[in-house]
């Protein structure tokens, strides 16, 4: 203040200036930025952890999905291969090795955890070197495919006994196991007899935890006896829960990518319909009202803004399930073209456009259509794709509705999945990885398009009519 | 309007006259008028149509799947309407038997509460977390766009997907929250199996998420120069936040307010994904909507549905009213500033 008093009247403004940025750098203020630097830093960690665990947890097996505490960073999951040795057993064939592993294979585990959570094939290993290799495709639950396959459980007995009678059950076991043979034999890593004797005892303790009564080598009566478990850290192995939810979820009969297409039609149809109808009507609204009209309109189209939507929710249900529209597509984009939320977001825009566009346009002797179309939606494209892209988003989110008109397996779209994937995750062993992996699967699609839509938001492009 | 009145005025002779004198001339230009009236109806009817033509998805749409259901509810809520009426709806009229019998179970009652609990938790962790991190994130200058852009960024999780993730968040066997409230010396909690803490643990994700742009394109339309004014004036950031931005942003927030006071009496899918139909343990967490949801698809009783449908429109209705009650007082109040264009000067 004593500057101001002493500085000449006509460099006074200067002087002002000079006083806001003293003030905006006082001590309190500093402190007090430096707060607001702290705090929104701290959300935004805060915040952003549901994404990362969202991530890491979509690498997990069950194993690691399941550990207490939780694995708080993705952790390489380790391949095991168990070694067939065969060294001085006779007339060893590759029948022997194919029956020998596919006792191993299937038999060892008990039925209700993911065959590929404790992923483990089987080495036909003659004097320290690998003849050939057998693992198991599956990726389904092994509950789900041995009910497919046999009724209850199956011992190395009941195998045996098919594989002699020639029964095709035999068969169906094999052809879910991928064999491969080696010409030329690759070297086994060589391991002390201690090592080994680890390697075999950290692969049983790692099996318990997959599988309570997993049954060890030993109790199967093979001609090779199990001289070395190998144990690898495999970087792809993070993402073989990917290919567990890509191939199948569990229970579902189809695809992920039949529910991802499905989602897919839906939310790109809805969204065409939205741009289509929506836009219209907001240029309808803009435009081409009679005056005395539009206030009567408008309210028209505000009231059901106003009224929660679950006055129209069971009797929608209801005559959609009479007009035998239940499990279809129409029934979710039907409902779509009751929306006036978007008229009135693209009315704002249109009222902003010059109104001697549409002068123009009559004097050149265009018609109405001839005006919307080739005049005002080239210049419309951002709110355009704005709108189209949210309302992409919002049916590809979109849950309670098809939720409740879409039950049938092959029309169900990826939230349902997520939904019923979590819904069967229960009991000690808890498989969220695969939910994970799905919710992922869901979001990555979502996540450029979101980004588009945060910038045009950001950039004020469509809300500019939103004032505080 | 001019002939009518003509018609009934006292000197009936002076109007009679003129009115023939008009019928006259009306009557040397019928043709020419004619055309020009006809011409001007073609075009009148031409703009509706044109109009229509634009629009009428969208107003068949709200016609149908709007208003109508909506009558629709209202009407068949008092009719007995169950699964065997589905061939010829809504099944016998029973009057105000289903609201009776709404009123009358304890279920219901529970389901309210429960509601309204959720309501205030929600307010709790995710109505006010957010408007304080718009605020501290609005005084940030270098580096605001990376970390609102980050900030952002978890709102690309798809709805159901993020309810997955707290539901394994909150896990009581191998959930991480127990791990990290374990740092603080509490025991391992059942977070959703627990109806003494599901309804908080529901809400309580709403603390981490839930960044609404709209704070901070209202607080970015704030002038600057209020802010210079009152720097000029000896105020401290701080104390501009205080004077200027929260009164700023209040229209915005009361907005907010209203819609997710409304939204709050339609808490559903998240009840649904993270504790299953019966809303968690013996229900405690079940809400109005479940109500709907389960006399819908357990108890296929469509009429009693809608029934309940009605009374939570009514419900969201009334608390609307209170809260116009009250903006309107606090406007009576004198602080009569808000809800004006204040920074027009």
């Amino acid at each position: 203040m004593e500057e101001l008093a002493n500085a000449a009247p006509e460099q006074q403004t200067d002087k002002v200036k000079i006083v806001i940025t003293r003030r905006r750098g006082g001590r309190g203020d500093r402190v007090f930025r430096f707060l607001c630097y702290v705090f929104t830093i701290f959300s935004v960690i805060v915040g952003l952890f549901p994404l990362y665990w969202l991530l890491v947890s979509s690498t997990k097996d069950a194993l690691t999905a399941s550990a207490n505490p939780p694995i708080m960073t993705p952790v390489l999951p380790t391949k095991w291969s168990v070694g067939l040795d065969t060294g001085g057993v006779a007339d060893y064939t590759q029948d022997d090795f194919e029956y020998e592993s596919a006792v191993l294979l299937w038999m060892t585990c008990d039925r209700n955890i993911p065959v590929s959570a404790l992923s483990y094939s089987t080495l036909w290993v003659e004097d320290g070197a690998v003849r050939g290799r057998a693992t198991l495709t599956v990726a389904k639950y092994q509950s789900q495919y041995a009910k497919d396959l046999f009724v209850g459980r199956v011992t190395q007995r009941v195998m045996t006994g098919w594989r002699d009678s020639g029964s095709d059950k035999y068969g169906r076991l094999l052809s879910h196991i991928s064999f491969a043979y080696y010409g030329t034999a690759q070297a086994l890593p060589a391991a002390s007899a201690d090592e080994k004797a680890a390697q075999i005892n950290q692969f049983y303790s790692d099996a318990q935890g997959f599988s309570g009564d997993f049954q060890s080598f030993e109790t199967f009566s093979l001609r090779a006896h199990v001289g070395s478990v190998v144990g690898e850290k495999s970087f792809w192995g993070l993402f073989d829960v990917y290919s567990r939810a890509w191939n199948s979820v569990g229970t579902f009969q189809h695809s992920i990518l039949h529910y991802a297409l499905n989602s897919l039609v839906v939310a790109t149809v809805a969204a065409l319909l939205k741009i289509l109808v929506a836009g219209g009507a907001g240029y309808a609204l803009s435009k081409l009202i009679k005056k005395r009209w539009k206030n009567a309109y408008t309210m028209f189209l505000i009231i059901p803004l106003l009224i929660p939507g679950v006055i129209e929710q069971v009797p929608l249900y209801t005559l959609f399930l009479r007009m035998g529209l239940k499990n279809t597509f129409t029934a979710i984009w039907l409902p779509g073209l009751a929306d006036s939320f978007t008229p009135i977001l693209f009315r704002g825009f249109f009222d902003a456009l010059p109104k001697d566009l549409r002068e123009a346009g009559k004097v050149d002797g265009a018609t109405e259509f001839g005006i919307y179309f080739k005049l005002i939606l080239p210049l419309s494209v951002p709110v355009f794709v704005y709108i189209a892209i949210s309302a992409f988003v919002g049916s590809w989110d979109n849950f309670m509705w098809p939720f409740m008109i879409l039950g049938a397996d092959s029309k169900l779209t990826l939230p349902l999945i997520i939904h019923r994937s979590m819904a069967m995750v229960s009991g000690a062993r808890k498989d969220y990885a695969v939910t994970m992996a799905i919710s992922v699967l869901t979001m990555l699609p979502l996540l450029p398009l979101f980004l588009i839509n945060q910038k045009f938001v950001s950039r004020g492009l469509v809300f500019s009519g939103i004032k505080g | 309007m001019d002939t009518g009145n003509a018609n009934t005025g006292s000197d009936s002779g002076v109007t009679r006259t003129l009115k023939a004198g008009r019928t006259a001339k009306i009557a040397g230009e019928t043709s020419a008028l004619k055309k020009k009236k006809r011409a001007k109806l073609k075009r009148e009817i031409r703009a509706v149509a044109v109009f229509l033509a634009f629009s009428f998805p969208t107003i068949l749409g709200l016609l149908v799947f709007k208003y109508g259901m909506a009558f629709n509810s209202v009407i068949y809520s008092f009719f007995r309407y169950s699964q065997n009426d589905l061939a010829n709806p809504p099944g016998p009229f029973v009057w105000f038997e289903n609201y009776e019998r709404i009123f009358q179970s304890p279920i219901f009652w529970d389901q309210l509460k429960n509601t309204l609990i959720l309501f205030v938790f929600g307010m709790a962790f995710g109505f006010f977390p957010p408007i304080v991190y718009t605020i501290f994130m609005s005084q940030i200058g270098r580096g605001q766009a990376t970390l609102r852009y980050l900030r952002m960024l978890p709102g690309a999780i798809p709805g159901v997907a993020a309810l997955a993730v707290w539901k394994y968040i909150y896990d009581s066997d191998f959930g991480i929250l127990n791990t990290v409230v374990g740092f603080f010396d509490i025991p391992p909690q059942r977070w959703l199996e627990d109806p003494a803490l599901v309804k908080f643990t529901l809400r309580f994700s709403g603390l981490l998420g839930g960044f609404n742009m709209l704070y901070l394109i209202t607080i970015n339309n704030i002038p600057e120069e209020i802010y210079e004014a009152a720097r000029i004036d000896g105020a401290s950031e701080f104390r501009c936040v205080f004077a200027i931005t929260i009164p700023g942003m209040s229209t915005m927030i009361a907005t907010q307010f209203l819609l997710s006071m409304s939204g709050a009496l339609l808490a559903f899918q998240d009840v649904l994904v993270m504790t299953g139909q019966q809303g968690g343990p013996d229900g405690a967490a079940s809400t109005l909507m479940m109500g709907v949801y389960n006399r819908m698809f357990t108890n296929i009783d469509y009429g009693s549905a809608m029934a309940l449908a009605v009374i939570i429109v009514l419900l969201t209705c009334f608390f609307l009213l209170i809260r116009m009650y009250f903006a309107r007082r606090l406007d009576d109040e004198g602080t009569g500033r808000r809800n004006k264009n204040r920074w027009k000067s």
